[in-house]
């Protein structure tokens, strides 16, 4: 364990999934106790989970301050991390083995008390967040960044809109597991835009059933694959006024599922 | 440095420890790539690049480092202050910064491998970094697409940022054409989503990296990627192809030039 700044100590991990081993930094609040961790998923084409210009590092310490652990990782064959990287795509069969890592991770968590988990996922990582309902145990909320509404392959997307996946199911059963949920989306992306067009139609009810557990903030500057300084701080920024505005009820909750 | 996790990989024979090293707020992320069970026969410090440069780089260095422990040299990758895994404000980055934070993983290095056989290895700008921190010893030095001085660098990054105005404006907004005006306006402008402050620009802008190898630099290998046609712009696993020649060939190359 590593002290890192005056109210952060960053503890550095290699966690065994898959025959590989993850890379994780886990930010703890410092004096502070608590079991509830917020674990942050790349996208598919990010470096490692630091993020452009640090974007995830400083919201993962901007969380700790806010008294909340905060875990991100590398995936596999990324950063810091051993074997293959995940293939970007968005459907089910793709993504269930990077839900078997959320898994090792969230265990990795448990074994340190943190057994509360906010998962926050951007572009493939919000699709990974939105797969592991009901297969991750301890689930208390989702925060999902650009989160693609259609299922794309990667590097062959239309214009606008896709083939309609599992994005609305998926989001329904987070709601009607009761986890509350935020959306971020940037006014200027073509998932902001996919987005809207979906809320006039699949997305519409299950919005609408969900009522105040999905917040929806859509941010002016482009924060796909976080591409400006401004966008940047516009994530960093609502979310940590949601968790704040969520932690208390979140703790109060007896049981995680 | 405090060690905050370790890997062993029992095929390759090769530790690999992580923690952070230097003196609060700016404490550097710091990784260490080791032989386990036999002795070490160089040490290198591997000084990376910065802003975009950065995630174009990062899985490269590395595999590399991994690949050139198996080889039998221990290899010290470190993060700038305010930079990757590392603490630290970046606003403070300065060139001398850069290089200060290269001796803090140079003391890691000497501390952790043999004393014997340093050498350094910097990517773009890391190479004048690796230049700057190589200078005072002669100690061997390997130049990764090296940046040749600071000018022509800002130059093709302000032209960077320009095309990418361009290409998203979609005729709907004016360009950004005046960097250098931004930055002596407001102190700092936003570089492809990274925050370029006035201090690192003018601070870089100056260098060379001749000036910086000084009147009489050590060895020196300097190694530039072939052009390859239909590659994705990012490409975050390079195949063990790529990597396994240029480890043997720096191996060899530091065998070959000895301690400084």
């Amino acid at each position: 364990v590593s002290a890192a700044g005056e109210r952060v100590d960053d503890e550095l991990a290699f966690i065994g999934s898959r025959g590989a081993e993850l890379f994780g930094v886990l930010a703890r609040p410092r004096g502070v106790p608590g079991d509830t961790v917020v674990l942050l998923l790349p996208g598919a084409a990010e470096a490692a989970s630091f993020g452009r210009n640090q974007v995830r590092a400083r919201l993962a310490r901007r969380l700790a301050e806010l008294g909340c652990h905060a875990m991100r990782i590398d995936y596999a064959g990324s950063g810091e991390s051993t074997g293959s990287p995940p293939a970007p795509r968005l459907d089910e069969a793709s993504l269930e083995p990077l839900v078997d890592d959320v898994q090792a991770v969230t265990t990795w968590l448990r074994q340190r008390g943190l057994r509360r988990v906010v998962l926050m996922g951007s572009c493939l990582g919000s699709r990974v967040a939105l797969t592991c309902v009901g297969r991750v145990a301890g689930l208390a909320g989702l925060i999902l960044v650009t989160a693609p509404v259609y299922d794309y392959v990667y590097g062959r997307m239309p214009a606008t809109g896709g083939p309609r996946g599992r994005f609305a199911d998926l989001l329904g059963r987070a709601a009607a597991d009761r986890l509350p949920v935020l959306l971020v989306y940037g006014r200027t992306d073509r998932f902001g835009a996919d987005f809207e067009m979906a809320r006039g139609a699949e997305l519409g009810p299950v919005l609408q059933a969900a009522g105040e557990l999905i917040t929806t903030r859509v941010v002016e500057h482009a924060v796909y694959d976080f591409p400006n300084v401004p966008g940047q701080e516009q994530v960093v920024d609502a979310v940590a006024d949601w968790l704040s505005f969520r932690l208390p009820a979140m703790r109060s909750t007896p049981g995680a599922r | 440095m405090s060690v905050g996790s370790v890997r062993l990989d029992i095929r390759s024979d090769v530790e690999d420890l992580a923690g952070f090293a230097g003196q609060p707020p700016n404490r550097l992320f710091v990784a260490v790539h080791r032989p386990r069970t036999l002795p070490a026969t160089a040490t290198l410090v591997v000084c990376p690049p910065i802003l975009s440069d950065l995630a174009v780089h990062y899985r490269r260095e590395v595999l590399l480092g991994r690949a050139l422990a198996a080889l039998g040299v221990a290899v010290t990758r470190f993060q700038y202050r305010g930079t990757g895994n590392s603490h630290g404000d970046p606003a403070e980055t300065t060139f001398e910064t850069l290089v200060e934070d290269a001796h803090v993983a140079t003391a890691i290095a000497l501390e952790l491998g043999p004393r014997d056989g340093l050498a350094y290895l910097g990517t773009r700008v890391g190479a004048l970094v690796a230049a700057a921190a190589s200078r005072p010893v002669g100690a061997p030095l390997i130049l990764w697409e090296p940046v040749t001085d600071g000018a022509s660098y800002w130059r093709e990054a302000f032209r960077a940022r320009l095309i990418r105005s361009v290409s998203e404006s979609g005729g709907g907004h004016p360009p950004v054409r005046d960097a250098a005006g931004q930055l002596a306006a407001a102190g700092w402008i936003d570089l492809l989503g990274y925050r370029v402050t006035r201090r690192l620009h003018d601070s870089l802008r100056d260098r060379a990296l001749a000036a910086e190898l000084g009147p009489r630099p050590g060895p020196v290998l300097r190694l530039d990627k072939r052009e390859s046609r239909g590659r994705w712009w990012f490409n975050p696993e390079p195949s063990v192809e790529e990597i396994s020649p240029a480890a043997e060939l720096i191996s060899a190359w530091l065998s070959s030039v000895g301690a400084p």
